[in-house]
């Protein structure tokens, strides 16, 4: 394999870069190459707050044996859904790819299936092992709280018993400022 | 509601107060936690209204926490520009950030309660809340400390952005699970000279750790600094994320250390001459630019540490470098009249030549 940047000597690294269009690109370079490239813009890593628009993410790692399976984003058949949009915060799965950035909370399981690939291959493992919120149970409690109640709500709404579901939306409303759904509401 | 404009007097409280006794190959260590407030919008697609409803909930939260008392809050466009670029120089905020202004914040401690720490909390950079601490020297575990006991006050008043499998939740995926930047800033003069740096570099990648020039743009690397931080934020908890860093940090200084000593006893006229070049210009230059500056202090930092030359102060790398930024000298030496840069210039080599030979003159 020769090297992508010089097109001379033998590649012996592989890198897997996240390119500034949220395109994840695999990269063949040669020892004398990497030097070079390893670096990021000094913008983009600032104050560790890093950016991966540029970013080389793992090296070496043995990804990617054949060359089709790198192209995560754009080789899957994905054409068709592009235009997709979470339905939480409106943004579409093409401008995730484009900025490398979701829109919401939410997006993480609207896209479950398109980003998990790519949490895959840029992190360690796919499931949080470290801390969690101490407000964390109750929180999760709240929430289902809240979908229970929208569940009944929509029972009494569709027997038409208005003062219930009335009731059970203030319910709701109250729950949700409690989880800072307040302030403003995500669109729908 | 507080709303503050920073002055002189705040960012002088920037500067840190170092040792100079100190090592001299982790310069800087820095813990950065990123958190976003459950039920809002990310940054990437947020409104104007949003990015307010987020400062109104961090403001609020902020004035239930005594721990914050001492702590001013100023929006980004009420801070002066000059100001604003030492926070930039500083890495305090983002570079970026000043390009769109509105709805950003960031959170400091107004008093000096110690000089050996910079605590910041910034709003609505790319991430809804970012807590950060930088430390002089090696000090990772105490910045996560001091971080950690900042996040658990706030998340007692905020609700995060969090699941049970991807942990934190950031607009960024590079950022998912523990929303955990560790970094150290190293300087690794030797290392560079000999070439070692290359494969130095490609290893750390393989356990996950990213190599980035500490000040260069792009593939530059300016003075041998390099910052050195975790690539990966899931699948490993907090302490292993700390402990692996304190790990490579300790390697870093006895890979420099290894370097050094192999190039003490190859000693070439080569390396001498470029060591009493440095010495040379820093001696006799009229103007010298930040870039060179460093350049020039980075081989005379190796230089006095070979012990190639000796008649000169065992100065400050890192201390020194913040005190001749372009923002701080327009700050703190120029002060209110508009500097050109020659001017600048001149005082960045006078400011070097003082802090260097001040015994010496
Ligand atoms: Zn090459
Ligand atoms: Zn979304």
């Amino acid at each position: 394999m020769i090297c992508d940047n010089c097109r001379k000597n033998e590649a012996s690294i592989h890198l897997i870069q996240l390119g500034n269009d949220g395109e994840v690109k695999k990269i063949d370079l040669c020892k004398s190459c990497v030097k070079e490239l390893a670096f990021l813009p000094e913008e983009e890593f600032s104050g560790g707050d890093f950016k991966n628009s540029t970013s080389i993410l793992a090296i070496d790692l043995g990804f990617f044996n054949d060359s089709e399976s790198f192209d995560l984003f754009g080789g899957l058949n994905l054409s068709n859904k592009e235009n997709r949009r979470c339905q939480y915060c409106n943004i579409s799965l093409n401008a995730i790819k484009k900025l490398g950035r979701v829109g919401c909370q939410r997006c993480y399981e609207e896209f479950q299936e398109d980003l998990n690939p790519l949490i895959k291959l840029i992190q360690s493992g796919i499931e949080h092992k470290g801390k969690v919120p101490i407000n964390c149970n109750k929180r999760l409690k709240i929430e289902k709280k809240i979908k229970d109640l929208k569940f009944m709500l929509e029972e009494q709404i569709i027997i038409e018993n208005f003062e219930e579901a009335a009731r059970l939306r203030d319910k709701i409303t109250s729950l949700q400022k409690k989880l800072h759904y307040s302030g403003k509401k995500l669109r729908k | 509601m507080e709303e503050n404009t920073l002055t002189n007097n705040d960012t002088n409280n920037l500067k840190f107060k170092y040792n100079s006794e100190k090592q001299q190959v982790i310069l800087n260590s820095c813990i950065s936690l990123f958190r976003n407030i459950s039920g809002y919008k990310f940054n990437v697609v947020a409104d104007k209204m949003d990015k307010e409803s987020i400062l109104n909930l961090v403001l609020e939260a902020k004035s239930q926490i005594s721990l914050l008392n001492n702590f001013n809050f100023y929006y980004l466009r009420d801070i002066p520009r000059l100001q604003r670029q030492l926070l930039i120089d500083q890495k305090v905020i983002l570079s970026k950030s000043t390009q769109k202004i509105s709805g950003k914040a960031v959170i400091l401690n107004s008093k000096l309660v110690d000089k050996n720490k910079l605590t910041a909390i910034t709003v609505n950079e790319d991430e809804h809340i970012k807590i950060e601490c930088k430390m002089p020297g090696n000090n990772i575990a105490g910045c996560y400390k001091e971080v950690l006991k900042f996040e658990k006050k706030l998340e007692k008043k905020l609700s995060f952005s969090f699941n049970q499998t991807l942990g934190y939740l950031t607009s960024n995926p590079s950022l998912i699970g523990t929303g955990l930047k560790a970094s150290i800033v190293a300087h690794m003069p030797s290392m560079v000279i000999s070439t070692k740096i290359v494969d130095f570099i490609k290893n750390l990648n393989q356990v996950g750790f990213g190599v980035n020039s500490f000040l260069g743009e792009g593939n530059e690397i300016i003075g041998n600094l390099f910052q050195i931080s975790n690539l990966m934020t899931l699948g490993k908890n907090e302490e292993s994320i700390i402990e692996e860093l304190i790990a490579i940090s300790k390697n870093v200084m006895e890979e420099e250390e290894k370097a050094k000593t192999e190039l003490k006893k190859s000693l070439n006229l080569s390396i001498e001459d470029s060591v009493y070049r440095s010495y040379g210009m820093i001696k006799y230059a009229k103007i010298l630019s930040f870039e060179e500056s460093l350049e020039l202090l980075s081989i005379l930092r190796f230089g006095l540490d070979l012990g190639i030359i000796d008649e000169i102060v065992k100065f400050d790398f890192f201390e020194l470098m913040n005190m001749i930024s372009d923002s701080n000298i327009e700050i703190n030496y120029i002060k209110n009249k508009k500097a050109s840069l020659d001017e600048i210039d001149f005082i960045r080599a006078c400011i070097i030549r003082e802090k260097i030979f001040k015994e010496y003159n």
